[in-house]
């Protein structure tokens, strides 16, 4: 059996304000294998958006990780230097966000954004970057590359701006990617098409994702396996198969009725 | 408002909110002190802002004594000796052989307390022939100290006149022009901007160029005010326009339509108390540009003029940089200008930190 | 783009014709026929005094006279100063550039320090050093311009370190064209310092608001997932949309300085717009203070319009509306 890709041991995550300090993320152990979805299930305040962000070491101020072993492809990431930490993100971790029209930078054509991870992360020259951009808008399912790369986020429709972002997040040639809550604000059926280029895309560059959503049926349908997070902690964990036709714990039974209704 | 209910209306929430803003209320106590000393001006100064002694030009504050041969005594001054050195400048030596005892409710110019009855008696001072400078004498020998309470009256007064004029009109003229839209609303509002298109300064110095040179100074004073107050209420008109134009779709007003009340009514009975919160905090802030308004015009000469006092005037004197070698206690109205509007942007950064909440909370209630 | 421009433009002109009513007003409120009282003035011939006459048509209703005063002023027919006994026109070109110098020197510094310091202000947040400098505009925002041009004006003639006032030193004729460039900005220094402090207190502070605000967007998190180096995402992601905001203020900034520079101007005898208008109020030279303020209107317009432009330039939002 091959080392998982991403393996969280122990992973203690938490917020100081006024004082005490409070636990968000509770001593949870998680593995992404290579090549594999793994989801990560959770109603809000659950803290698996937070997990996400702790693995990238990008907690937002009073933040912290107390304690816990972050490993990716067995690096041991809770020491290492912000400089390394750097070069990891966009290049071998990248992240895909929930709501694509604020975490896109409003006075950059998109086309830009994209080119910034091929500027800071390889060595092509300039027009090697604009091959490549128009290579990564058709493998993502833009239409018309040369304008959409013109374009302002606030220009484009919902899905095409969800497609910028997978495309921003696939630039680097990532082996993980970490997709929090990636069709939550798109329509239904939207949501489906995003879901199948996410599949497509793990075929083709045989990618790792872990995807953290509280969509059930979205985890049915696309994750090898699952891991049910509830107030810090992880409650339920296995292949998705045994999880959902089985569950053990009274949480995720109440959000498998959730689904199902 | 429903204290029974046990819930608390905004505004008491946002007053518990300022309360507990002690920068704040230093602010207030300040400006209560300065407003106070404005009031009871004739009072607590020694002497009347006209009385001069042109002997004592530009005196230094005169230095209290507390030890007279070696022994406590009673605070006391001395008088005064006038020499001039080898430059021709004026030097002040204290003459010990007069001697007079500082005291309280002593007797001086007579005056009208409150305006209302004649009366003798000042806060402190000394017996005449004594003169005493708290905080020096200008050019004419007047009292720094007095004429800087009787110059409150003025600019304080003028600053406050000015805002609530201003306040009231660009609420009034908003109010309309918000509620009833269409041509209207397109007039007032052209009107709106071009007021203020004009650099503030030029208007200021423009309309004062129209007021006829033959009035007294009662007349000038308040048409400065009123000067002042066109300048500053177009900005206000506006906000409160666009905040009526989104306040007269609420159902509030639609039923009190259907009721058949008069559009002043409705206008300022059920629209305008909601823009209050947003006003209130503006008219606090702009009343420090009001007052300097009011200084920079007196401080060229086209404000109140000699021999009433206002802060902007008496720095005048101070126009000269030879003098303020020699006398720097002539720029003390600076200071006061500067306690003032410093006090003003705190309490109106304050009212701003906790209408906040209350400004969203309107917002929300669109829903 | 284009027509976003001409669109601001023709908003422009109405706005214009707008000061002109204003002023013209003002001068009907004067009481009286202003030439009257310059027609017993030996110092002016008949002649110019009839010739203005037909030129402002006194005789004829307000209406007609409004236009004539439109006609004149598309003429640049300024009217005449009574005071400097020539033509409006020839004293007012030369102050308005004077006042156009300080207010962009005034303009340049309080942006040149502002943003850079509100920048510093935000990265160190809460630290003693944005306290220090959030406490220092706090003071600097209250002190009265006047007052700080007075306390320079105090420190420049204790250390001799800079001219006290005026434009040109003695001499200046003879000076070689650096010697000069050197003097009038040597006569800058005050002034405009004067000027700018009060703006580069509040600017700064609104700078940090920005960025602050900036700083905790959802993008700027995207940013740095991308793996780009910190200077990037602060100095290029950050500080591009923290600026956004500031430049609809480019417009009230130029004007509010305009303003400023006015009594400045007077207190440290800088010979511009603002003291000339002075003179003439004092002086009661009616066309020479209406001249004044429509040319200071005029700047302002100008002024909003370079602002807009730089607006739609900066923000794409606005540009693709």
């Amino acid at each position: 059996m091959n080392p998982p890709l991403l393996s969280l041991k122990n992973l203690t995550v938490t917020v100081s304000g006024t004082g005490r300090e409070k636990v968000l993320v509770d001593r949870i152990a998680l593995d992404v294998p290579a090549f594999s979805i793994t989801a990560l299930v959770g109603g809000s305040g659950s803290g698996k958006t937070t997990v996400g962000l702790s693995i990238l070491r990008l907690l937002p101020l009073g933040l912290r990780v107390k304690e816990g072993e972050i490993v990716f492809n067995q690096e041991q990431l809770f020491h290492v230097p912000p400089e390394r930490m750097r070069q990891l993100r966009g290049k071998e971790i990248s992240m895909v966000f929930q709501e694509p029209l604020q975490a896109l930078n409003p006075v950059f054509c998109v086309g830009y954004q994209i080119e910034e991870v091929l500027r800071c992360h390889t060595s092509l020259n300039r027009r090697q970057r604009q091959q490549r951009i128009l290579e990564l808008m058709d493998q993502v399912g833009l239409p018309d590359p040369s304008r959409i790369s013109r374009s302002y986020p606030h220009q484009l429709s919902g899905g095409m701006r969800q497609r910028v972002m997978i495309a921003q997040a696939i630039a680097g040639g990532p082996r993980l990617i970490i997709a929090d809550e990636p069709t939550s604000s798109l329509d239904v059926t939207l949501q489906a098409r995003i879901m199948e280029l996410f599949l497509k895309l793990k075929e083709e560059l045989r990618l790792s994702i872990l995807l953290i959503t509280h969509d059930l049926g979205m985890v049915a349908r696309m994750a090898d396996s699952v891991a049910v997070m509830r107030e810090g902690k992880i409650v339920e964990a296995g292949k998705t198969k045994d999880v959902l036709e089985g569950p053990q714990h009274p949480y995720t039974c109440q959000l498998r009725e959730a689904m199902e209704g | 408002m429903n204290k029974q209910s046990g819930h608390l209306s905004e505004f008491q929430i946002a007053f518990r909110h300022f309360r507990r803003n002690r920068l704040a209320w230093t602010g207030v106590m300040i400006l209560s002190l300065l407003y106070g000393g404005a009031v009871l001006a004739d009072f607590l100064s020694p002497y009347s802002f006209k009385d001069e002694n042109r002997n004592y030009s530009y005196a230094p504050p005169t230095s209290i004594h507390f030890f007279d041969n070696g022994r406590l005594a009673w605070p006391y001054v001395n008088g005064m000796k006038l020499s001039f050195d080898e430059y021709n400048k004026r030097v002040y030596q204290r003459d010990p052989a007069k001697h007079y005892p500082l005291q309280f409710l002593v007797k001086g110019e007579e005056y009208r307390f409150l305006g209302l009855f004649p009366c003798r008696r000042h806060f402190f001072g000394v017996e005449a022939p004594g003169r005493w400078y708290l905080l020096g004498a200008d050019a004419r020998g007047r009292d720094m100290f007095s004429r800087l309470l009787y110059g409150g009256r003025v600019s304080l007064t003028i600053g406050l006149m000015g805002a609530v004029i201003a306040f009231s009109l660009g609420l009034i003229i908003g109010g309309i022009s918000g509620y009833y839209g269409g041509r209207l609303d397109n007039f007032l509002m052209r009107l709106c901007e071009m007021f203020m298109m004009v650099p503030g300064f030029y208007l200021l110095l423009a309309l004062r160029a129209a007021v006829p040179d033959n009035f007294n100074s009662v007349q000038v004073y308040f048409s400065i005010v009123i000067i002042l107050s066109f300048i500053g209420w177009a900005g206000l008109a506006r906000i409160v326009r666009g905040m009526c134009l989104s306040l007269r779709e609420r159902e509030y007003v639609l039923a009190a339509k259907s009721l058949g009340l008069s559009d002043i009514r409705i206008i300022l009975r059920h629209i305008l108390p909601h823009t209050l919160s947003y006003s209130i905090f503006a008219v606090m802030l702009s009343i420090p540009g009001y007052i300097l308004g009011e200084s920079a015009l007196s401080l060229i000469g086209l404000g109140i003029q000699d021999p009433y006092a206002s802060w902007g005037n008496m720095l005048s004197d101070a126009m000269s940089i030879v003098r303020i070698k020699f006398a720097p206690w002539i720029l003390s109205p600076a200071f006061l200008i500067f306690l003032t509007v410093v006090c003003f942007n705190v309490i109106g950064d304050a009212l701003r930190d906790c209408l906040d909440p209350m400004l969203k909370a309107e917002g929300h209630r669109d829903g | 783009m284009l027509k976003y421009i001409l669109k601001r433009f023709l908003v422009a002109v109405p706005m214009l014709l707008g000061i002109a009513l204003l002023t013209f007003v003002l001068i009907r409120m004067t009481p009286g026929n202003y030439l009257d009282t310059v027609r017993l003035d030996p110092q002016f011939s008949q002649e110019t005094i009839a010739y203005y006459e037909k030129l402002y048509q006194f005789d004829k209703p307000l209406l007609v006279q409004y236009i004539q005063w439109i006609k004149n002023l598309l003429r640049l027919e300024l009217g005449y100063s009574f005071h400097y006994n020539v033509p409006v026109y020839r004293i007012i070109g030369s102050r308005l550039w004077n006042t156009f110098l300080l207010s962009l020197a005034g303009f340049l510094l309080t942006w040149v320090v502002a943003i850079p310091l509100g920048i510093w202000a935000a990265l160190h947040r809460n630290q003693f050093i944005d306290r220090c400098i959030q406490f220092f505009s706090y003071v600097c925002f209250s002190l009265p311009s006047f007052f700080l041009a007075m306390l320079f004006l105090f420190w420049a003639s204790q250390s001799g370190a800079l001219p006290l006032g005026g434009m040109y030193s003695p001499g200046f004729e003879s000076l070689k064209p650096w010697g000069q460039l050197t003097d009038i900005l040597r006569h800058l220094v005050i002034p405009a310092m004067a000027l700018s402090i009060g703006s580069i207190a509040w600017l700064q502070r609104i700078m940090r608001g920005n960025m602050l605000e900036v700083l905790g967007q959802q993008y700027i998190l995207t940013a740095r997932a991308k793996g780009l180096p910190e200077n990037r995402v602060i100095y290029l992601h950050a500080l591009r949309n923290a600026i956004n905001p500031l430049i609809t203020l480019l417009g009230y900034e130029f004007s509010s300085l305009l303003s400023g520079a006015a009594l400045i101007e007077i207190i440290c005898s800088w010979p511009g717009l603002g003291s000339l208008m002075l003179t003439a109020v004092r002086s009661k030279d009616i066309y020479l203070v209406m001249a004044s303020m429509l040319m200071g209107g005029v700047m302002f317009i100008v002024g909003n319009l370079l602002a807009d432009i730089g607006l739609a330039k900066a923000d794409p939002r606005i540009r693709y509306e």
